[in-house]
């Protein structure tokens, strides 16, 4: 995730995802919370509503059931007076209607079983009502048996008068317990609805808020995106404009090689439009030999290393265009490598260029060495006296032609060996070689050259028998010319000190000499091609300024090293380090 | 017992090389030279003047140097005799190639002419 898709948010830095994430969720807590307490209070209500028309039915069928026992005593009243059967009847159906009645009113009590009171005034009453209906049909048997004065006395007596008090008392506190509960209940009722109402009110309207937030968070972050994405298209098209103005290959291709991103170059290379690139693979664009050769360096570049290559591609025209090609990998947020980038350059007329003044030295490198063949050839036999004895004069003249001649013979072929060096067709042949015996040969081969400058050369190897793999002749030139510097430089009379020495896997050769050294400025430059101190110490040591660039350049393509360092006490000393072949 | 080399043919083109290292070759070596300024004349000579070992320039117009040399491998009479090469391209490939026609040896040019002898008596001495 890109830290510039986040922002301050509430004390957090937060993506735009995660913000609206938040709030959404934030909203849908709030309405299950308001949900849920709505439902519960609705279900208040309606367990209240519920509840109330429960008790007024017990009310109402307490009422009944009292009007039931009026109407029966009514009725039994009206039979003590006449005795008649008719009336009879009509009291047995008042006593049915009063049981009907007394029992549909206690079978209510269902909902008085989480109130004792209730129950115990309802069970109470119930037993009231038993003891009424008893005292009823007793007063109806002495009716039959004793006559009107016996009832009339029942009636009238103080049991019968207390138990209906009993009665009247008992109804009186079920209905006065009942109003309260049910004024209770409608209390907390509607508390509960006003809760309810604030809360649906108040939870809404945040929940509102919440939503208009949100709109205005995305509605910022579409402006945001809409500006960024116009910087996109502005900032590709103008790297289109680039891109395109560059007359070398850009592009980008993904893992498969599929072409993603080109320029107007590579569509002018191919002959093909920009729809018949894009998409398609670099292997059928480029063909099979191309395609050859750029392969292994994409495996390269997928491996998260950058590769470069050369190769020849064939161009709408049938003409091949030689192309140098970088490969960049492009990195994702976890390092994986989902694509590269492609960076080739016609370099045909460079590679023509390169040939012609390859094929310039070489040709005017041997044009020069027909006649200096001549040259050398007739003054060496004058110098040699081949032709008879010299004056002193005339040997000294033939001498300065003849050093100056061979001065010419090493630039010549210096010359031939940096094109070989950079073109990179500098051929080694490669065996594996006694350090010891190739450093003394070019010892002995520089003898003469030593002695001519009143040198000495001196010798140690301390890691005797170690071997490397090298080209004779090359390793042999590059000891050459170590030496020759070492004794141009040193003083009369001084000693070059040469050395082998191991170190873990490498083998280091010293050469060493008590000469001015070289000034700390030149020395980043003393491997560069024609670097030298000064044109006239040039001339006065007779040097090409190519030599130690040609040592470094053989040196490196034998896997080496080669440097310099000052030497302690005054001097210089130039080494070069192998790889030990075991 | 190896017969010590006495009679050399040189081909060479250029005339001031020509006269270098036929001079070279006589006076300080002490050889028999027979100096030819083309192949072609060297191809028409050698049988006639029957030399030990050939000293051939590489680069010649007409009849260049591998040329001579192949046309003498295929003629049994000058099959056998040695060839020694003399060229001015001195780098290490093309002296392997020149190596690879069957000559014997490569001397570059320009050369010592005092220790030309020399070398090509160290080479005849190898054979």
């Amino acid at each position: 995730m890109n830290n510039s898709d986040k922002s301050k948010f509430l004390g957090l830095q937060l993506t735009f995802g995660a913000k609206i994430n938040f709030i959404l969720g934030l909203g849908l807590a709030i309405l299950i919370a308001v949900g849920t307490l709505s439902y519960r209070s609705i279900d208040d209500l309606v367990q209240t509503g519920r509840y109330e028309s429960a008790t007024l039915a017990d009310l109402g069928g307490l009422e009944a059931a009292i009007a039931s026992i009026k109407q029966v005593e009514s009725a039994q009243r009206k039979y003590l007076i006449t005795g008649s059967s008719e009336d009879l009847g009509e009291y047995r159906y008042a006593v049915a209607l009063l049981r009907s009645d007394r029992r549909g009113f206690f079978l209510q009590g269902g909902i008085h079983s989480s109130n004792p009171d209730q129950q115990r005034r309802l069970a109470r009453l119930s037993k009231l009502l038993d003891e009424r209906l008893a005292r009823l049909d007793a007063t109806l048997n002495l009716r039959r048996q004793g006559g009107l004065e016996a009832a009339t006395a029942q009636v009238r007596s103080s049991q019968t008068a207390q138990i209906d008090q009993d009665i009247q008392r008992m109804a009186d506190e079920f209905r006065t317990h009942e109003f309260r509960a049910l004024r209770v209940r409608q209390e907390d009722t509607a508390f509960s609805a006003d809760a309810s109402s604030y809360l649906l009110f108040w939870g809404t309207a945040f929940a509102v808020t919440l939503l208009l937030w949100t709109m205005v968070i995305i509605h910022r972050n579409q402006v945001q995106r809409a500006a960024a994405e116009q910087a996109l298209r502005d900032s590709e098209e103008q790297l289109r404009l680039i891109t395109d103005s560059v007359p070398a290959f850009i592009g980008y291709a993904d893992r498969d090689s599929h072409v993603r991103f080109h320029n107007k170059a590579f569509e002018r290379w191919l002959g093909r439009t920009a729809s018949r690139i894009r998409g398609y693979t670099l292997h059928s664009l480029i063909g099979d030999e191309a395609w050859k050769r750029l392969e292994p360096h994409v495996a390269e570049v997928l491996d998260g290393k950058p590769s470069r290559c050369d190769f020849a591609l064939e161009g709408p025209d049938g003409r091949m265009i030689d192309v140098s090609t970088e490969l960049v990998p492009r990195r994702g947020d976890s390092g994986e490598v989902p694509g590269y980038y492609v960076l080739a350059t016609d370099i045909t007329a460079l590679k023509e260029v390169d040939r012609l003044k390859s094929e310039f030295v070489t040709t005017v490198s041997h044009e020069l060495r027909t006649p200096l063949t001549s040259i050398r050839g007739s003054l060496g036999l004058l110098a040699g006296g081949v032709t008879g004895p010299l004056s002193d004069k005339a040997k000294q003249l033939v001498n300065i032609a003849t050093e100056n001649c061979g001065r010419l013979v090493r630039l010549v072929t210096d010359i031939l060996d940096s094109e070989k060096m950079l073109a990179g067709k500098m051929d080694l042949t490669i065996e594996t070689l006694d350090l010891e015996e190739l450093v003394v040969r070019s010892m002995r081969e520089n003898d003469g050259f030593a002695g001519t400058h009143g040198v000495k050369m001196a010798f140690e190897d301390k890691a005797p028998g170690l071997r490397v793999n090298a080209d004779r002749a090359r390793l042999v030139q590059v000891i050459t010319n170590l030496l020759s510097n070492a004794i141009k430089f040193s003083p009369q009379g001084g000693t070059v000190d040469v050395g082998i020495h191991g170190s873990g896997d490498r083998l280091r050769v010293t050469v060493a000499d008590r000469g001015p050294g070289v000034p700390f400025e030149f020395q980043s430059r003393l491997f560069e091609r024609f670097a030298q101190l000064d044109s006239f110490d040039s001339r006065r040591r007779g040097g090409t300024g190519l030599g130690l660039s040609i040592c470094q350049g053989i040196i490196e393509r034998l896997g080496g090293v080669i440097a310099y360092a000052p030497r302690n006490g005054g001097g210089s000393e130039f080494y070069f380090e192998l790889p030990v072949q075991r | 017992m190896k017969a010590a080399l006495e009679k050399l043919m040189l081909v060479e083109d250029d005339a001031d090389i020509r006269t270098v290292a036929s001079m070279s070759l006589e006076m300080v070596g002490g050889l028999q030279v027979r100096a030819c300024e083309s192949g072609a004349v060297a191809i028409t000579t050698v049988k006639e003047f029957a030399p030990q070992l050939i000293l051939l320039d590489v680069m010649m117009p007409g009849m260049s140097g591998p040329e001579v040399l192949r046309t003498l491998r295929q003629d049994p009479e000058t099959f056998a005799i040695p060839v020694v090469f003399m060229t001015a391209k001195v780098q290490a490939e093309e002296i392997q190639a020149l190596k690879q026609l069957g000559a014997l040896d490569v001397i570059a040019k320009p050369f010592d002419p005092m220790t030309l002898s020399d070398q090509v008596k160290a080479i005849w001495e190898r054979t």
